[in-house]
């Protein structure tokens, strides 16, 4: 099969592959993949397949090559709403739930010739660093590169089926606190997550909405391009939407030779595995060899009140955007019999899986009268800090560098083990950008000796996506990959 | 306490509906159409469906910010909507978009018509919650209101009696519909009143969702007679949220609260904040019209009018200026006295608005042409009051056949019977009035004075209305008294 979203489309393009009949294997394929490694919420098969159908009419009358991801397969994060394909991210609660509107990135894939295949599996809402997370009646995705170890959240399934795919696919994640980077760094994919406001959250489920970022997983960094010119640009049904015109994102547009890399001296500290530690530092060692200058700065802010500050924004707004479910109009529904108060208690009690309960109380808590200027206001006020720091240290370097995660993707008997507030150190590396609303790249630089991969982090000013992947294209060159 | 010693205390919260045409976060339509179907005007947003995402209606934020300004209002920096969580079934989210710590408007005033001024804590945005119909077994839910643009303008506890909480809110509404924002005919105000009394020691009882100002004045009625008699009878005030049932004519228990609701505010984090620029803020309070209150004042004062006439005419926009086009030319007084009786009893006898004619009625156009010739003739005395009334109807009630008023007199010959001939021809409806009917003629010579109206009517009949009643009054009493 070809390779990557250009080596289909031109293949479609050349006659060389029957879109119909392609669409037919990649649904084939999908599913055997599925079965493997639970990476799919829904597999929209009815729909890739009438799309497959109206792209080849539109080959057969040659107004198909303006199509910059013709034939490419994508999945959507099960939080990325496809009107009319069962969307829940992955939550017992909105079990059977298929959206009555079309999320704004859907429709560009759409309208850019990409075919739809389905919902990748996801911490329920977005809640979990591991994918082991999901709602009631969903499957943890498996890692690939072991099954017996977690893919890493909570677009795990998105990360799982990037790197199993045998077809060429990208898919689309979300990240709120680290949820693209850590499933990319666990399963060997590259994933970007951009500027907060740069990707319009139309039709996405909310979890934080102050944080929510759609971003593309791939296997190569000419695909994320290809796919963030598809996706980004201003959106006028979402509020918080950049007012920026549509862009070609190109790898190669960035000079990198005079960038100035940042090592962010905390994260490379205690804590992290020293495997992890070794293969970043190689990396900063390759890209240095092309020229590169590098030098270490200190983010105390953040590291010190980063973790904090996401958990309180993340479960102030995420309680809120909860409150919705509740058993009436759509989603897990009972019979109703008692009042609303008893109705709703009853719905929410079954149907949400107890991490979200948990995030449920803790926001709650956060916001009410007497703690609120406390945790919820303090919270919004050190964000603030926190970009501030952040700008500062974009002043000295263009992007700063860390590990993605502190650890490679651990077995699920050892996840077991945590208690939920070691969960949440997962993501000490990753909140600070997504706190920030910095764009944020997870390459894969290497295996440690279970072979299993490792990712690291690259963070650039807002707006500098190109600098990334400029970053990306080097590093995948001198990879060897 | 600044009601320290006063019998009773009313602070209220009023929900004014804006005459917008689309929702306050959606492009669904804000009013309701005739005989429409519940949740007929209702998308994803309204319904509370993920992914779906709040945008903000232009027009609304435009037309709160005008009630702010006028009520003198500190406008705030910038519009931040916030979340106010809680459960209840008219709430697609469970949570409603509003406004918490950076309301649109601060520290503003309002006057009762006496000149008692009500200080406004503030005026905010909101959106309206579904509208919920219960019935025995269950209940329903129209989500048509779902999202409709609310501004919430809320007292100090500065009213004393129910009278004054009634009077605050046709105020209140007079000035909404006065600034165009507010339609009566299409938008409602529900108001939740705080009521304490001296006797509990100023225990708050609220009291919500009261329709209209005549349910609140009979809620309050109610609801301070209860809390005296309970405290007469040795029971406790507690602090509680009460329901009114304008059906039975009484409140009810809906919530016992130890303490404020806790409703868990948050910044709206779909919507950023969009900042209110002087250059626009400016620009809108010089476009405000000159207000009500303020008006009818100048109205004493530059026209002379009764302070009663001044009010009625100020606080309907489209009557004060017309009084004021036709005051140019008019006697003020008389000016007033036709607008105030005639104009707005052509209107009732229609059930037409005056804003309907607001077009017409403006400066230059026939019809505010013609109405003040019209008065120009009454004042002068060329017709009569009686033709004068038939001649308005025809000008307003068809407002689109503006025709000649002078010519019109003139052809079909309405000028008031004066002067020479016209008096021969005055005298001889007299005396026909008084051959053609004996019994009334009898009467009146029997002491019956009030047998010479119908005579008077008579003449009138035959003159086709061009008779001056007291002149031909005069003549009729003569005549019979000779004859």
């Amino acid at each position: 099969m070809a390779t990557g979203a250009e080596g289909v489309r031109s293949a479609i393009l050349r006659g060389e592959i029957d879109i119909v009949e392609h669409v037919e294997n990649v649904v084939k394929e999908l599913t055997r993949l599925d079965k493997r490694y639970s990476c799919m919420s829904a597999v929209s098969t009815e729909l890739a397949q009438s799309q497959a159908r109206l792209l080849a009419a539109k080959v057969k009358k040659s107004k198909a090559k303006v199509l910059p991801l013709l034939g490419t397969a994508v999945s959507f994060k099960d939080a990325i709403c496809v009107k009319g394909v069962e969307s829940t991210a992955s939550s017992g609660i909105l079990k059977g739930y298929k959206p009555v509107l079309q999320s704004t990135v859907a429709q560009r894939v759409a309208d850019a010739g990409g075919v739809i295949i389905g919902k990748t599996t996801q911490d329920e809402f977005g809640f979990g660093s591991f994918a082991v997370n999901v709602g009631k009646g969903f499957s943890v995705p498996k890692n690939p590169h072991d099954e017996k170890r977690c893919c890493g959240g909570s677009s795990g399934g998105a990360a799982a089926l990037t790197a199993a795919a045998t077809f060429p696919h990208i898919a689309l994640a979300e990240s709120t606190g680290g949820s693209i980077a850590a499933p990319a760094a666990f399963c060997g994919v590259s994933g970007l997550c951009p500027t907060y406001g740069l990707v319009s959250r139309y039709g996405l489920i909310d979890y934080c909405n102050s944080l929510d970022k759609i971003g593309p997983m791939a296997h190569s960094t000419s695909d994320i391009a290809r796919m963030l010119s598809v996706i980004a640009g201003h959106d006028k049904r979402d509020a918080t939407s950049l007012e920026l015109k549509r862009h070609e994102y190109r790898a190669n547009r960035k000079k990198t030779g005079k960038l100035k890399i940042g090592i962010v001296k905390e994260t490379l500290a205690e804590g992290v595995d020293s495997e992890v530690k070794d293969a970043v530092w190689n990396a900063v060692k390759a890209l240095e060899a092309g020229g590169i200058q590098y030098k270490e700065v200190s983010l105390p802010l953040t590291a010190r009140y980063g973790l904090a500050t996401y958990y309180i924004i993340g479960v102030s707004e995420a309680s809120t955007n909860l409150a919705r479910y509740c058993g009436l109009r759509y989603g897990y529904q009972e019979k109703i019999h008692g009042d609303f108060n008893t109705y709703f208690s009853k719905i929410r009690n079954t149907a949400f899986g107890t991490e979200a309960k948990r995030r449920i109380m803790l926001g709650t808590f956060a916001r009410m009268a007497g703690f609120r200027e406390a945790y919820y206001v303090r919270a919004l006020k050190v964000r603030s800090r926190i970009i501030a720091e952040y700008k500062s240290a974009f002043k000295k370097c263009d992007v700063l560098v860390s590990p993605s995660m502190p650890v490679t993707a651990p077995r699920f008997d050892e996840i077991e083990k945590l208690r939920p507030l070691q969960h949440y150190m997962m993501d000490i590396l990753l909140v600070g950008p997504n706190l920030a609303g910095l764009p944020h790249y997870s390459i894969p630089v290497g295996k440690d000796k279970r072979t299993m991969p490792i990712g690291a982090l690259f963070i650039a000013d807002h707006l500098q996506e190109e600098t990334l992947l400029s970053l990306g294209a080097m590093l995948e060159k001198g990879d060897g990959r | 306490m600044s009601f320290a010693g006063a019998e009773v205390v009313i602070g209220l919260e009023v929900h004014c509906e804006l005459d917008t045409r689309t929702k306050l976060f959606c492009s669904c339509p804000s009013q309701a159409k005739e005989n429409e179907k519940p949740n007929s005007r209702c998308c994803p947003l309204c319904l509370g469906h993920p992914g779906s995402k709040p945008l903000t209606n232009k027009r609304a934020v435009e037309y709160a910010l005008r009630l702010g300004l006028a009520l003198g209002c500190t406008i705030a920096p910038a519009l931040r909507f916030a979340r106010k969580s809680y459960f209840y079934p008219d709430m697609p989210k469970n949570f409603q978009i509003t406004q918490y710590e950076h309301p649109l408007g601060t520290g503003g005033r309002l006057a009762l018509p006496g000149g008692k001024v009500i200080g406004i804590t503030r005026a905010h945005l909101e959106e309206d919650p579904a509208a919920i119909s219960d019935f025995k077994e269950f209940s329903l839910i129209d989500y048509n209101r779902s999202g409709c643009p609310l501004v919430e303008v809320v007292t100090e506890p500065d009213l004393r009696t129910a009278q004054e909480a009634r009077d605050f809110v046709g105020e209140l509404v007079t000035l909404l519909e006065y600034i165009s924002v507010f339609n009566p005919e299409r938008n409602a105000v529900r108001v939740d009143a705080n009521i304490s009394i001296r006797e509990s020691g100023y225990v708050r009882v609220e009291l919500k969702n009261i329709l209209g100002q005549r349910e609140l004045f009979r809620a309050l009625i109610y609801e301070i007679a209860r809390q005296r008699k309970a405290v007469k009878e040795g029971h406790a005030i507690v602090q509680e949220t009460r329901g009114w049932n304008a059906g039975i004519g009484a409140s009810f228990t809906q919530r016992r609260k130890e303490t404020e609701e806790d409703y868990g505010y948050i910044e709206e984090p779909d919507l950023v904040p969009i900042p209110l620029e002087k250059k626009w803020i400016s620009a809108l309070k010089k476009d405000l019209p000159e207000l009500p209150q303020q008006r009818a004042k100048r109205f004493v004062k530059q026209y002379r009018l009764a302070e009663d006439d001044a009010r009625i005419i100020a606080f309907d926009r489209v009557l004060g200026n017309a009084f004021e086009l036709v005051a140019e030319n008019v006697p003020a007084v008389l000016a007033a006295r036709w607008l105030r009786r005639e104009v707005l009893r052509v209107l009732n006898l229609a059930g037409m608005r005056s804003s309907a004619l607001e077009p017409q009625l403006a400066k230059g156009k026939a019809l505010m042409k013609e109405l003040t010739a019209l008065l120009s003739l009454v004042d002068k005395k060329a017709i009569t009051e009686k033709n004068a009334k038939e001649l308005l109807e025809k000008l307003l009630l068809k407002p689109d056949k503006v025709f000649d008023v002078k010519k019109y007199v003139k052809e079909h010959c309405l000028e008031v019977l004066v002067g020479k001939g016209a008096a021969d021809e005055l005298l001889k409806a007299c005396e026909r009035a008084i051959a053609d009917n004996p019994k009334p003629v009898k009467d009146y010579r029997a002491g019956r004075e009030e047998a010479l109206n119908y005579l008077l009517g008579q003449v009138m009949r035959l003159t086709k209305g061009r008779a001056e009643p007291s002149e031909t009054k005069t003549i009729l009493a003569k005549l019979l008294k000779s004859g």
